[in-house]
């Protein structure tokens, strides 16, 4: 059992069962929120450790003032969305190294699709497209709509996780399938008429 | 127009079932080593402001010994001091 005021007071006391017990409870909800996020398997372990360590020096700022579980997917969610924008500046920033230098700078080629390895086999192609799609979205759209039709979460919960009313989160995710569905026809038109 | 609307539910539907993927086992294990390493990186204030006193000390320190150096006996000084107590080599032969 999960004792949610248990674990935070013996964090804070440093006690590393407490710890553990913080990760098991918690590591597959943050890894597949990060890999939705980040559409890569590796990218998301390592923001999966960086959430954690955050946790772990930063828990005795943690107030109680929201329940555990948001405070930690904010961290997740924060950390996915510093990764991705870190990962835009570099290859920005090694696109222009090759304009102004000429010389052979490797822009890493990111793979075109993103096969999530937990979709049924006979929807990866489709879900491929969905996630590439989803990954075109702004930020708080992506956010909204992955927390809401990946994950699961409430309306209730993505406005607690968000920090924004549910109302709010209603908006969003209204203006996310608007969105996937433009994005979605633009790519239907180029590539399967 | 009723193939591209069966394609975009299709999209849309193939969501639907997603299962939540596995962590590597040794999370944990990569976790504390990544903590570790941190807590090896980061100096505590205490010894970052005891270095770095240490280093205005030396610092000034310097500034003394230099000055003291500009005021040592200039050469008409040294001079006198040789004549007075014959210091100078009489035999003109140069012991370099």
């Amino acid at each position: 059992m999960f004792d949610e005021l248990k674990i935070i007071k013996e964090l804070k006391e440093g006690k590393e069962s407490a710890f553990r017990l913080l990760v098991e409870h918690f590591q597959r909800r943050i890894y597949n929120t990060c890999l939705n996020l980040l559409q890569n398997a590796e990218d998301a372990e390592d923001v999966t450790q960086e959430v954690f360590v955050s946790i772990y020096q930063s828990i005795q700022q943690f107030k109680g003032e929201s329940k555990l579980y948001t405070w930690v997917y904010r961290i997740a969610i924060t950390k996915s969305l510093e990764h991705i924008r870190m990962k835009k500046r570099k290859k920005r920033f090694a696109f222009f190294q090759h304009l102004f230098t000429n010389e052979e700078v490797s822009i890493k080629n990111e793979p075109k699709h993103f096969y999530h390895p937990g979709v049924q086999l006979e929807n990866k192609e489709r879900a491929a497209i969905l996630f590439s799609a989803i990954d075109k979205l702004p930020e708080n759209q992506k956010t909204a709509f992955i927390l809401s039709k990946v994950e699961d979460l409430s309306y209730a919960e993505i406005s607690e996780v968000m920090n924004l009313s549910v109302s709010s989160v209603e908006s969003l995710l209204f203006r996310a399938k608007q969105n996937l569905q433009k994005l979605l026809l633009n790519y239907y038109n180029k590539n399967e008429k | 127009m009723i193939a591209k609307n069966k394609w975009l539910i299709e999209i849309q539907n193939s969501l639907n079932g997603i299962q939540s993927v596995e962590v590597n086992p040794y999370l944990y294990s990569k976790i504390l080593n990544r903590i570790g390493r941190k807590q090896e990186i980061a100096v505590p204030i205490k010894w970052a402001l005891l270095s770095a006193s240490a280093f205005l000390l030396l610092f000034i320190l310097n500034i003394f010994i230099f000055k003291s150096v500009n005021n040592s006996p200039s050469k008409d000084d040294l001079k006198t001091l040789s004549t007075t107590f014959k210091l100078f080599n009489e035999n003109n032969v140069n012991y370099n």
